[in-house]
């Protein structure tokens, strides 16, 4: 069986609510009530949410995993239509209807995947920019490029960017805020 | 009243409202940017302000401190990231209006009730001052814990899409909420080694990467630009007269919303952290006629920004009635005052009544700048919508990590903010709402510790033995259950027209 | 208006803001410039020090007495300075103060990194195992040390210090057990044979509310913070006072020598230290610790303390490193007190 993104991701979840409950042993009766009750809590909840939505034998028989959240309790067409165009466009396969999303999308979901993975190093160039060079430099020069590699515009709008936002920080941080770091 | 017009008079006595209008200029900036807030610019104004008599130096700092909430709401309805995590509320509704085009509409909406909101906080507290003492000392351990609950309850209200998604992004929540120090023993859990962990995971970074950051890698991802869904892409800026008028439109609304904001800002160590989302789940729930709430209701708008800055005149009142500070930004002020020679507390009110004045006036006075200068130049901002993504994102995600990054000016916030971003855009991408992770997040601590203290202090009877607390308690039930009941009855009348109980 | 004005207008409004707030920090660093000249000479070696701003590092956020005291400090003390350069603030909250010392221990040893210290509240944090060791940084003061005074809540059945002790539960309000403030109550009810019930707060004054409100009974503070309570306003009242003598503001709240505790004048202080990153060269050190010693005598700055409660008691380097070691030594015993507490 091939594994959904959303699959993927609550099972993420479960494993992190399990750790969490072994990990709060260590702690001492008292630290340890609030989070052993929430991550069992949690555990529970993602491990319904990964049934239901995942395996089809659990999708028939808990009808209830559909329950909308309770204020959209104006069941109008006008509503249900925004809601639906508002979850289309956030990425969401529309829940009603999760098996054809899947199955022409896995292109298209691999392209997205590797955009998130190339914009992730994007930003982890900023933080580790911010680390060794100062935030004077970092800003502007991750700017330029940025805006020159990634969002693919001239040099002369990366440069023009760049430079208004250094300026903007300088001006914010370093004068205003006397900023040492 | 004699003190009251002196001190209209220093207030007014050149050059205080210049230095008033520079600070609210300077509070709207640092609203504005996520992860800069009201204390940095106290704390930024605090040297500043040294060498001048403590008139002018309460009204710059006032000035700035009035901004902030309206500033914040800007980027919250621009951007989606609130300014300041009081407006994280306002992202639910405001967002949405911008992503159909009426970010106009809802800059209006925001500057209005931030106005008004103020000045009903402000008479509220003229009125209050006498009576504030019962107030302040009739909220307890048990009362912070029910308040904690309701605002907590309101998940369950507003969680768009499935309510068990709603309900694990908020159980999700608390349990991060437990990350460092356990507030009654004080071991510390699940911090990894990190000392940075100790005090938890920080609201300000978290917030940073749940919007700004997540929402950033979204539309990029997605190559799309705003205002795709838009057909009249001229108008963006439009519909700012309406959006003020709104504000009236629903006046009782906002102003049980202001009572609210004003009421959470009296009770001290609370804060706008709370009032935003209690004002929002309160306008969820009592709306009837057509709501459309999470997308793009103005009154969500409205009812967070008005308990907002409501609450501003709340939080001074526990501030010269004991000395207490009501929030972060009044306990930078405190230090400010005691650097300018006035001790405050019951004192104060006795020795300098004209500063307290001052400050009243200098808070009004800052809002409604704020609000004109939002007014004036909302149809320009909502414009910014207009450009394209590919040079908006890397611009908000550079601004809000450096945001992030200047609040204390340690790298593991912007790494925090990251981690958030990332957790962020797969909950977005696979329908768990950030809404009820934001909320529980907040309030966890405050759930927890107050939790602890009720039953070491007075037993678990005082949830209940306490008439406010079990009235809250009550409260948040009725809250609760009836859209529940609600929704079932609506259920049961809707199959019996289609003759048919469920279609999945 | 067009749309171009009002950029326009907007843009001129931030100039000036800026213009304004720049202008402010220049003109208070050229008035300092005359009254650095003697400084320079004390320095006796030629250290071309400071030539750029000094980072003063504040481990709590902003607005409590550390701040208030770190921040008199900063105003004051570049004017005694070879150089008036700016001292700059930086209050790096978090971790029970490990956050900011953690920074200021890493830190390059130039000079320009310093901090303020509370003692013993950092020194138990070193005994739990921080990062950092307190014996090893370049002391260059003490600012004041604070006397502590217990207090009940008007609400509170209890009256006197006796009724404490016959009590089978007080409830006392203190932030954690490992601050120095709930350290300081947890060994002085301890020793006094007081059977406490510690209920912890997010921070001092939520504890002192507490108290108000008469949720708890006791609280346990450092004078400033309780002034306003006992002193300007009566709403709460003072029992014990740990001091040698009887306080000039509170003639009438008998001594914790009176009471027969002698022993608990060394635990129940505090102590405002400054200090910087370890390794700093003796040459540099002086030149603060000159720095130091003056503004600390400076009659403003005695003033401005005195106001905010608690008068300057300025002590020497030598004397900052002795209080460290001293208490290091006296909390060594209490280990374990605190370690079975935060079971």
């Amino acid at each position: 069986m091939k594994l959904k993104g959303n699959a993927i991701f609550e099972l993420f979840l479960i494993a992190l609510s399990a750790g969490m409950f072994i990990v709060s042993f260590t702690y001492n009766p008292r630290a340890r009530f609030a989070p052993e009750l929430l991550s069992v809590l949690m555990f529970f909840l993602t491990m319904l949410l990964f049934l239901g939505e995942n395996i089809p034998f659990f999708q028939k028989r808990m009808k209830f995993m559909n329950q909308r959240g309770f204020f959209t309790k104006t069941e109008s067409e006008g509503d249900n239509r925004a809601r639906v165009k508002e979850q289309s466009s956030s990425g969401e396969p529309a829940q009603s209807e999760p098996r054809p999303a899947s199955g022409s999308g896995s292109g298209a979901a691999f392209k997205e995947n590797l955009k998130l993975i190339r914009l992730l190093l994007w930003l982890i160039l900023f933080a580790v920019m911010l680390r060794y060079v100062s935030y004077l430099i970092t800003v502007p020069v991750w700017l330029l490029l940025f805006i020159k590699l990634e969002s693919e515009r001239s040099w002369l709008q990366s440069g023009l960017v760049a430079v208004g936002m250094g300026i903007f920080d300088y001006v914010l941080f370093a004068v205003l805020l006397r900023a040492t770091f | 009243m004699a003190d009251i017009l002196r001190g209209l008079m220093d207030f007014m006595a050149w050059p205080s409202p210049l230095f008033m209008a520079l600070g609210a200029l300077l509070g709207m900036l640092f609203g504005f940017i996520p992860g800069l807030g009201g204390a940095q610019a106290l704390a930024l104004l605090t040297p500043v302000t040294f060498g001048m008599p403590p008139n002018q130096a309460m009204a710059m700092m006032i000035g700035a401190m009035g901004a902030v909430p309206f500033g914040g709401s800007i980027s919250a309805i621009l951007i989606n990231t609130p300014g300041t995590p009081q407006n994280a509320a306002t992202t639910f509704d405001g967002f949405p209006l911008t992503k159909q085009g009426k970010a106009g509409f809802a800059l209006g909406a925001s500057a209005s009730s931030s106005v008004m909101g103020a000045l009903f906080g402000v008479v509220v507290l003229a009125v209050l001052i006498p009576l504030g003492k019962p107030v302040v000392l009739a909220f307890s351990y048990p009362e912070y814990f029910m308040m904690a609950f309701m605002g907590i309850s309101v998940i369950a209200v507003v969680s768009l899409g499935s309510i068990w998604k709603g309900l694990a992004a908020g159980v999700f929540g608390l349990l991060l909420s437990t990350v460092g120090y356990d507030p009654v023993t004080g071991s510390v859990r699940y911090t990894m080694g990190f000392e940075y962990l100790y005090d938890g995971i920080k609201i300000v970074p978290a917030l940073i990467g749940l919007f700004a950051i997540s929402e950033s890698l979204e539309m990029m991802i997605k190559g799309r630009d705003l205002d795709t869904g838009n057909k009249a892409i001229g108008n963006v800026g439009s519909g700012v007269w309406e959006g003020i008028m709104a504000t009236f439109k629903h006046w009782w609304l906002f102003i049980r919303c202001s009572v609210i904001g004003v009421i959470i800002g009296i009770i001290p160590g609370v804060g706008g952290s709370v009032s935003n989302f209690l004002a929002y789940g309160h306008a969820v729930q009592t709306t009837k006629d057509n709501p459309h709430f999470g997308q793009g209701d103005v009154r969500g708008v409205i009812a967070p920004q008005a308990s907002d800055t409501a609450k501003d005149g709340g939080a001074m009142v526990p501030t010269i009635l004991f000395g207490i500070p009501g929030s972060v930004e009044t306990a930078v002020l405190l230090g400010a005052l005691i650097l300018h020679g006035l001790q405050p507390g019951p004192k104060l009110l006795l020795d300098n009544p004209t500063i307290v004045y001052v400050m009243i006036f200098a808070l009004v006075a800052s809002n409604v700048l704020a609000g004109v200068l939002g007014i004036l130049g909302a149809r320009y901002l909502a414009k910014l919508t207009l450009l394209p993504v590919k040079l908006t994102s890397p611009v908000i995600i550079a601004l809000a990590l450096m945001g992030a990054y200047a609040t204390n000016g340690v790298l593991e916030d912007v790494i925090l903010a990251l981690v958030f971003g990332v957790i962020g855009y797969f909950m977005n991408k696979y329908g768990f709402t950030r809404v009820p992770l934001v909320i529980a997040l907040v309030l966890g601590t405050m759930f927890q510790q107050t939790y602890h203290q009720t039953i070491s202090s007075m037993g678990w009877q005082g949830f209940f033995k306490r008439p406010i607390s079990l009235g809250l308690f009550l409260v948040t039930v009725v809250m609760l259950v009836t859209p529940f009941i609600k929704a079932r009855q609506d259920r049961i009348r809707k199959a019996k027209k289609e003759g048919e109980m469920y279609e999945a | 208006m067009t749309p171009k004005r009002i950029k326009r207008h907007s843009a001129i409004a931030l100039l000036l803001i800026f213009m304004l707030l720049w202008g402010a920090g220049c003109g208070s660093s050229a008035a300092k410039d005359n009254a650095g000249k003697d400084g320079a000479g004390a320095a006796g070696k030629t250290v071309d020090f400071p030539t750029k701003d000094i980072t003063f590092i504040v481990p709590v956020s902003p607005g409590g007495g550390y701040d208030t005291y770190s921040r008199i400090l900063a105003q004051y003390m570049p004017k005694y300075l070879p150089k008036p350069v700016n001292i700059i603030i930086k209050n790096m909250p978090g971790g029970e103060w490990n956050i900011g010392l953690g920074e200021l221990n890493r830190a390059k040893p130039d000079g320009y990194t310093i901090g303020i210290f509370n003692i013993p509240g950092n020194v138990v944090n070193q005994i739990m195992g921080a990062s950092y060791d307190l014996n090893k940084m370049t002391w260059i003061g003490r600012v004041t040390d604070t006397v502590y005074v217990g207090a009940l809540s008007p609400k509170s059945k209890f009256k006197t210090l006796e009724d404490l002790k016959k009590a089978d539960e007080v409830k006392v309000g203190v932030v954690g057990l490992s601050s120095t403030a709930g350290l300081g109550s947890l060994i002085a009810l301890q020793e006094m044979g007081i059977k406490a019930k510690f209920v912890t707060h997010p921070g001092s004054t939520e504890a002192v509310m507490a108290a108000i409100r008469g949720d708890v009974d006791y609280v346990q503070y450092p004078y400033p913070t309780l002034k306003k309570f006992i002193v300007d306003s009566q709403q709460l009242n003072p029992i014990i006072i740990f001091y040698p003598e009887r306080h000039k503001d509170l003639p009438n709240v008998p001594t914790v020598k009176e009471a027969g505790y002698s022993q608990l004048l060394d635990v129940v202080k505090a102590d405002y230290l400054v200090g910087g990153t370890p390794g700093i060269p003796p040459e540099i050190a002086k030149i603060l610790r000159d720095a130091f010693q003056q503004t600390m005598k400076d009659p403003e700055v005695m003033k401005k303390m005195e106001e905010f409660g608690q008068p300057a008691r300025p002590a020497s380097d030598e004397e900052a490193a002795r209080i460290i070691a001293d208490s290091l030594k006296v909390f060594g015993k209490y280990k374990d007190l605190v370690a079975q507490n935060q079971k």
